[in-house]
């Protein structure tokens, strides 16, 4: 089965209807998110809304209860993580897990799945100084700072050079200049053409960063559109302030 | 690993029930049964007791039976476990009912067994047992055969005195029987005014000895006296080399006495003593010791040794004892064997009041070019001890 | 964990170790007193120093087979149970080879002289190890693959199961019977110092397999891969690494590493195929003292308790009936003390 829509490779991820429950709570219910193709894309909405759940389904770490999930048009649920991996979408986690006990090059050979070990080498060497770390190259991951560990997560997403890049929460405890170099390698991925869906809290990160916003509650997609729709569309603003 | 026990020790006493539906002898034979270590730590030795009592229900079935009736030996597999072999004669006396009971193999196992056999009123000839504790508590069904545990190394502390060597170290595995022939071998050496610069025990699982060997090099011993069986005596005896260390003296129980230590040790049990209950050597003089040595080499293909030779003259002093009665009863059994005196090829056979066989006297021999020859006492002495142990480097190479 | 910690620390822990086990002990016999006159009287530098070499000898042993467990318990989180009868398995695959495979002709090329003697093992590790490493791998596939990731009582039931299977079948074809390789014996006397062959092959087996395995975990793309999975399961999956895949390999792994100490036990001890409790006791004590799943740890650990048991049984009155005590004191004392092991593990994160 193919996702209609895909065939011009006008969405790189077709979401229809994707639902996981955990005992009683739905915490993805029925949610349907088409992601076009090079893009910045920005999904928020309140604490518990289910944003990291659906990384996790995309990813594979979670099984869906139900609802069918398309990258490229073709069909991901059932695949295991590291084929989902293998595809070409790769992420990063919301609380850093960086391996703590290997250096910073090896965080990122550890992670590589092709060629020789010298093209992998150069290219985790390439990558770290994208992200300004070279010199902490043999330094343990786990006596880097915060943002530091996170700009390693970041570039770890990006050994394999994947098409879909899912980021959660990058901006969170991320100090000023690194927040920057951050946004900087994601604006140039989107010019190599890559899609990046980024979770986050910060609203100006978001708005001023994302082209498009998808937008969650309990589970369920309640809006999608422009930074500025976004921030007028009623239902957004009660389902922050609204309730509770 | 408690639990890991006990579960098997079920697993095997299961089996074996299994296996044997409960009742199922003809009527016409006589059953004799009992527990033995068929395998585990102390198969050696009882395999030779096994061969010994086989020896002898064939014969006694040639030559028409036990009353007229065939004889049957049953003998179950206790895996060198005390707490099997309880179970097994617990079945083998109310469920199977025996006719007769054989002995199991080993002083502990024995005085486990012991509280069995006396409950149902059976006697046993305790051909596997030296160890005098087991007649101290005043059970009536059980009868000694072979010497005590406390003179095994009786033998080797006289040799040590006589040359001089001051200096004893005594291990021993933590059993009764091996605990016995250790303080057996303390209290003589204190008797000849040796000193015993150690004494030290070892767990039944141990198979590593070095530590406790180089404790023994440390402390400069002359002679090291083993309370052991096979598994211990022979790795202790691998390890020596092992570590270099050169002893005036290594005697051991048990162990060195096995056909099959000389076999699996090649020239390493070159010069080893050991202590014996009995050796095939026709000069020791007991009537009928010629012909047994002949009947059981040619049956096994080797000559017997003293375990073997205790297992055939257990049955045959059993076999004396129901004749005289001349019925199975056992309490007409325990009478007879109370009173009996016997020689046989093994030696003699007369219980005191507790029921120990204390007049018979242990041997020492010592391990040279591949065989057991008598060198203790000295009227039993074939040749010369080779004392002190030529050092290892001193010795021909394999 | 991620500071390095200084080495004076470490003085510290090994000193206190070394006294939470050792003294405990000591007082328990026959007094204080009659202890230290019967040390004194048997001390002397050449005398330590046997002690010493041999502790280390039966450590590095221990190490590697300590290491087996501590690779599967970190990267799986699964307490293998049966590792001791994995251990054993190798000693009777190396028993089987010499005594009925190999004619008895050939037996003499293992005892007549040490190169011939190391070669003829390497040769054995050669045969029995990728055998031992399919059968780790067919265990994880079909006995714990199912159930990984799970409650952490399920894989530890099951290995205590095939535990169990493992030592009745080997019981039921082997016996219960205590079994020897006539091995090279003998001793390389260096001065005072007497080591025996069959040890010192050991030993050297033993640093060349953990020289591999550290190179390996170190160097190689899969051994990157297999410590990711060991620090983070689920990362190293969204990562592209096929943790099921890691999984199986560390099983084989571990189990091709305790068949490793297993068939070193087989030239030197008698072993039933009831050794491995004797083995597994160590190793766990081994992996709490070093730190769960830190490898430096269980070689640290190793070649710990392999000279804190030699020298409980040499100086302490009665010792041998005391080394497996010292086992149990040392990780007990570990627990309570510092739980995530000397070099740190996987507890403390």
């Amino acid at each position: 089965m193919r996702a209609e829509g895909a065939v011009a490779g006008e969405f790189i991820l077709d979401i229809q209807a994707m639902t996981k429950r955990f005992g009683g709570v739905t915490a993805v219910n029925n949610c349907s998110i088409r992601v076009p193709r090079n893009i910045v894309a920005g999904l928020i909405g309140p604490n518990g809304s289910g944003k990291t759940t659906l990384f996790n389904l995309l990813t594979g770490l979670l099984r869906s209860d139900g609802g069918d999930y398309f990258y490229k048009g073709e069909p991901m649920v059932g695949l295991t993580p590291h084929e989902i991996f293998n595809r070409g979408i790769s992420r990063t986690f919301q609380i850093i897990r960086v391996f703590r006990e290997m250096t910073a090059l090896e965080n990122l050979v550890a992670v590589s799945r092709d060629g020789d070990l010298g093209g992998v080498r150069r290219r985790a060497l390439e990558l770290l100084d994208f992200v300004t770390l070279l010199r902490l190259k043999d330094e343990y991951a786990g006596n880097l700072s915060y943002g530091q560990q996170k700009l390693l997560e970041f570039v770890r997403a990006l050994m394999s050079d994947p098409e879909v890049l899912l980021l959660d929460e990058p901006a969170a405890g991320v100090n000023r200049t690194l927040l920057n170099t951050l946004l900087d390698r994601i604006r140039q991925l989107r010019g190599q053409g890559k899609s990046i869906l980024i979770v986050e809290h910060d609203m100006k990160v978001v708005m001023n960063h994302c082209e498009k916003i998808f937008v969650l509650d309990y589970g369920e997609l309640i809006a999608e559109g422009l930074p500025e729709e976004i921030q007028r569309n009623e239902q957004v603003i009660e389902a922050y302030f609204g309730h509770k | 690993m408690k639990n890991l026990k006990g579960f098997m020790t079920a697993a095997a006493v299961a089996a074996a029930m299994l296996a044997f539906p409960a009742g199922a002898w003809a009527a016409q034979e006589v059953v004799v049964g009992g527990a033995i270590s068929l395998t585990g730590r102390y198969s050696e030795p009882a395999g030779r007791l096994k061969d010994g009592r086989t020896l002898w229900v064939e014969e006694v079935n040639a030559r028409g039976g036990l009353l007229g009736r065939k004889v049957r030996l049953v003998l179950r597999d206790d895996r060198s476990d005390p707490s099997t072999a309880v179970k097994l004669y617990e079945r083998l006396l109310t469920q199977e009912k025996v006719d007769l009971c054989v002995a199991p193999y080993s002083s502990p196992i024995t005085e486990a067994t012991a509280s069995i056999t006396e409950r149902y009123k059976c006697p046993i000839v305790a051909d596997g047992a030296a160890t005098r504790s087991i007649w101290g508590k005043g059970r009536k069904y059980i009868f000694g055969l072979v010497g005590p545990s406390d003179d095994y190394l009786r033998g080797a502390v006289e040799i040590a005195a006589k040359k001089g060597y001051k200096r004893i170290a005594i291990v021993n595995e933590d059993s009764l029987f091996s605990k016995a022939a250790a303080n057996g071998a303390a209290m003589y050496a204190k008797k000849h005014g040796l000193q015993v610069v150690l004494k030290e025990e070892y767990p039944r699982t141990q198979t590593d000895f070095r530590p406790l060997l180089l404790k023994v090099k440390a402390l400069n011993a002359d002679a090291l006296l083993g309370g052991s069986y096979f598994v211990d005596a022979a790795a202790i005896t691998r390890q020596l080399k092992e570590l270099n260390i050169n002893l005036k003296i290594w005697a051991a129980t048990v162990g060195p006495g096995l056909p099959r230590f000389t076999k699996d040790l090649g020239p390493l049990a070159e010069y080893v003593l050991g202590s014996t209950q009995w050796e095939p050597v026709p000069a020791l003089g007991y009537p009928g010791i010629k012909e047994f040595i002949a009947k059981y080499a040619k049956r096994f293909g080797e000559k017997p040794n003293y375990h073997a030779s205790q297992g055939y003259a257990a049955m045959l002093i059993l076999e004396e004892a129901v004749k005289k009665a001349g019925k199975l009863d056992r309490e007409a059994l325990r009478e007879q064997l109370t009173k009996l005196d016997m020689m046989t090829h093994y030696g003699r056979y007369k219980v005191g009041p507790d029921g120990f066989n204390s007049g018979k006297g242990l041997l020492l021999f010592q391990i040279l070019k591949g065989e057991r020859r008598l060198v203790w006492p000295e009227e039993s002495q074939e040749v010369a001890p080779v004392v002190p142990l030529p050092a290892w480097d001193k010795r021909p190479t394999m | 964990m991620a500071e390095r910690t200084p080495g004076w620390v470490y003085a510290v822990y090994l000193a206190l170790a070394l006294a939470g086990a050792g003294l405990p002990l000591a007082l328990a016999w026959e007094g204080f007193v009659g202890w230290l006159a019967q040390a004194r009287s048997m001390t002397s530098l050449a005398v330590t120093l046997q002690v010493l070499a041999s502790g280390i000898l039966q450590g590095g042993l221990y190490a590697v087979i300590a290491m087996g467990l501590t690779m599967i318990f970190g990267v799986m989180r699964i307490i293998n149970v049966a590792h001791g009868e994995f251990l054993m398995v190798g000693a009777y695959m190396a028993f089987v080879f010499f005594m009925m495979l190999l004619p008895e002709e050939l037996h003499s090329l293992f005892t007549s002289n040490l190169g011939m003697a190391i070669l003829g093992v390497g040769v054995f590790l050669l045969i029995c190890l990728p055998l031992m490493f399919l059968f780790g791998m067919g265990v994880q596939r079909l006995l714990l693959n199912p159930v990984v990731g799970g409650p952490e009582l399920t894989p530890l039931l099951i290995t205590f199961g095939l535990s169990l299977i493992l030592i009745n079948t080997f019981i039921s074809v082997f016996s219960s019977d205590f079994r020897a390789i006539p091995y090279m014996s003998g001793a390389l006397v260096v001065g005072n110092l007497a080591l025996g062959y069959p040890q010192v092959i050991s030993v050297a087996v033993s640093a060349a397999v953990t020289g591999g395995v550290f190179g390996f975990l170190k160097f190689s793309r899969l051994g990157k891969a297999v410590r990711a999975t060991a620090q983070n399961a689920d990362v190293a999956m969204v990562c592209g690494v096929n943790v099921e895949r890691i999984y199986l390999y560390t099983f084989g792994f571990g189990t091709a590493l305790a068949a490793t100490g297993g068939v070193l036990i087989s030239i030197q001890l008698a072993f039933s195929p009831e050794i491995g409790g004797i083995y597994i006791l160590r190793s766990f004590a081994i992996i709490i003292l070093g730190g769960r799943g830190n490898y430096l740890g269980a070689l640290a650990g190793g070649i710990l308790l392999g000279v804190i048991e030699g020298f409980i049984s040499f100086f302490v009155s009665q010792g041998s009936q005391l080394q497996e005590l010292a086992a149990y004191t040392l990780l007990v004392f570990m627990l309570l003390v510092r739980p995530q092991g000397l070099l740190g593990g996987i507890a403390d994160e």
